[in-house]
């Protein structure tokens, strides 16, 4: 393999990466505040791609379609938090999974019921069109504005949760919700907060998404799949662990796909096998 | 003058019934011991009265008002801190951030009141970049104390600061105690008779969830018929 072939490879398995981040990292921060395994993540993943090119079209500024979709989506897990999850903290774990499979079903039909059940294409905008030279080799101009917002929202995160108060408290309140309150916060307003967040990131990597593959109704159930072995991967509850993980599915995809082809489809799960077998608690996993 | 007052007060948790009834008074600027055996109730009575596991009838007074029905993240803000019994330092955040996030209002640890800390303390200055997960049994106990010290609260509640602790940190427990007693009022739950009758005011012995006896910690000290029958000294 050439030097060349070899960074353009890195760079699309690093997008890709970013792209699994993006799907994941919401998830992943919701558990390991809340507790709770939100199933609906896939189908809030699809809201965001199909909310996002819907407003980007709509709007005709591609900008203002994102923010306004991906803060939508916040919106709705934040309301799901105020007026559901809270009922069932500290209760059976069973009724979160119904309550979020119970979402799923209404989110996805919601979503064939507005745009239908068919596959949709969808159209760069003109600036994500192309490619560009880097180190002798040309590289998507799409692939490298995902590398750029998944940095961009990375660093975002590292500095929202390392440098804030708000960032102390989730870091606290991971750890000890009850030593939190006696501290005098009021941690279900972050619990909402954080909500938001996490809908947010859904969001954001569908939008992503969404340019690669195009729409489908199905998008929702298969990213579900992919973002529950990055968490398991990761080390359920571990943020950082997901983070992690996100990244080397996305080297693991785009090597294996490199050299075995045949076998791309499972690279996850070759990945999965293999951490679990020698970390059965996932990489940053402690339980 | 009280600046805590309980009555009658029970707490269930997960459908045991853990308090049965406690009343017992806390008074202004004295240091007030709670003592018993394992399982007496102490400590549920500090969360209690810190809202952590809310009384389910009876009433708790701070400063003359009733607070038995406020919520847990709202008892802080009246003037109240807790050292709870695990010492709960985050163990992800430094030990610096774990006391930044004791700060109630502003956003910094005033000068003068950080000043108050490491002069009780004087370790700590050398911890702040440290994470809590890195820090001693003992070291931990301090940063807990020290971070219930952030706000300049009235009522310090302090449940078995020397649980754990090596004879040489226990002194230097007493020592903190004993100089921090002379701005604030503290409730203390302690198994170490010797330590606690050593700073304490008044006491109050608990068994099977209620109070089985109180008055000044020199007629315990002096009594042990008392010390042998509640706390098997």
């Amino acid at each position: 393999m050439t030097s060349q072939l070899f960074v353009n490879i890195l760079l699309s398995a690093l997008s890709l990466g970013v792209i699994y981040f993006l799907l994941s990292s919401g998830f992943a921060l919701v558990f390991s505040l809340l507790r709770v395994s939100n199933f609906s993540h896939g189908s809030l993943i699809m809201w965001g791609a199909y909310l996002g090119v819907y407003l980007v079209e709509a709007f005709s500024n591609f900008t203002l379609g994102l923010v306004v979709s991906v803060v939508i989506v916040g919106f709705f897990l934040a309301l799901v938090e105020y007026f559901l999850f809270r009922r069932l903290y500290g209760g059976n774990p069973l009724f979160e999974l119904l309550l979020t499979f119970g979402l799923i079903f209404i989110l996805d039909e919601a979503v064939k019921l507005v745009w239908g059940a068919a596959l949709i294409p969808v159209n760069k905008p003109d600036f994500l069109k192309g490619t560009v030279m880097i180190y002798g080799e040309p590289f998507a101009v799409l692939r490298l504005y995902i590398l750029s917002l998944g940095v961009v929202v990375c660093a975002g995160l590292y500095l929202l949760l390392k440098k804030t108060k708000l960032g102390l408290i989730i870091t606290a309140g991971i750890e000890n919700k009850e030593m939190v309150r006696a501290l005098g916060i009021n941690i279900n307003k972050v619990f909402t907060f954080v909500c938001w967040l996490g809908g947010f990131l859904a969001g954001l990597g569908g939008f992503a998404l969404a340019y690669f593959t195009g729409l489908s109704p199905e998008m929702g159930a298969s990213q579900l799949l992919n973002v529950l072995v990055i968490v398991v991967v990761g080390g359920l509850g571990s943020f950082m662990g997901a983070a992690i993980a996100a990244v080397i599915m996305g080297l693991a995809e785009a090597f294996i796909g490199f050299y075995l082809p045949e076998m791309a489809i499972l690279s996850s799960f070759i990945v999965m096998f293999i951490v679990l077998g020698i970390k059965p608690s996932g990489l940053l996993g402690e339980v | 003058m009280n600046i805590l007052e309980m009555y009658d007060v029970h707490t269930y948790i997960a459908g045991f019934h853990i308090l049965e009834g406690v009343t017992l008074t806390a008074e202004h600027s004295k240091l007030t011991i709670l003592l018993g055996r394992n399982g007496s109730g102490k400590t549920t009575t500090i969360k209690t009265i810190m809202g952590l596991t809310p009384a389910s009838s009876g009433e708790i007074l701070f400063q003359g008002k009733q607070i038995q029905r406020m919520r847990d993240f709202e008892i802080p803000w009246l003037g109240i801190a807790v050292v709870p019994e695990g010492r709960d330092v985050f163990s992800d955040l430094t030990v610096e951030e774990n006391l930044l996030l004791a700060v109630r209002k502003g956003k910094k640890i005033k000068k003068q009141r950080l000043d108050y800390i490491l002069d009780i303390f004087p370790p700590i200055k050398d911890l702040f970049k440290k994470k809590g997960k890195n820090l001693s049994g003992g070291e931990k106990q301090m940063v807990a104390v020290a971070r219930a010290l952030v706000n300049e609260d009235e009522l310090l509640l302090i449940d078995e600061p020397t649980k754990g602790l090596a004879p040489i940190m226990v002194e230097s427990m007493r020592l903190a105690l004993a100089e921090i007693k002379k701005e604030a009022t503290i409730i203390l739950v302690e198994q170490n008779f010797e330590f606690a009758s050593s700073i304490a005011d008044h006491f109050f012995i608990m068994e099977h969830g209620k109070v089985a006896c109180s008055g000044k910690i020199e007629d315990l000290v002096h009594d042990e018929a008392i010390q042998r029958r509640y706390l098997g000294v």
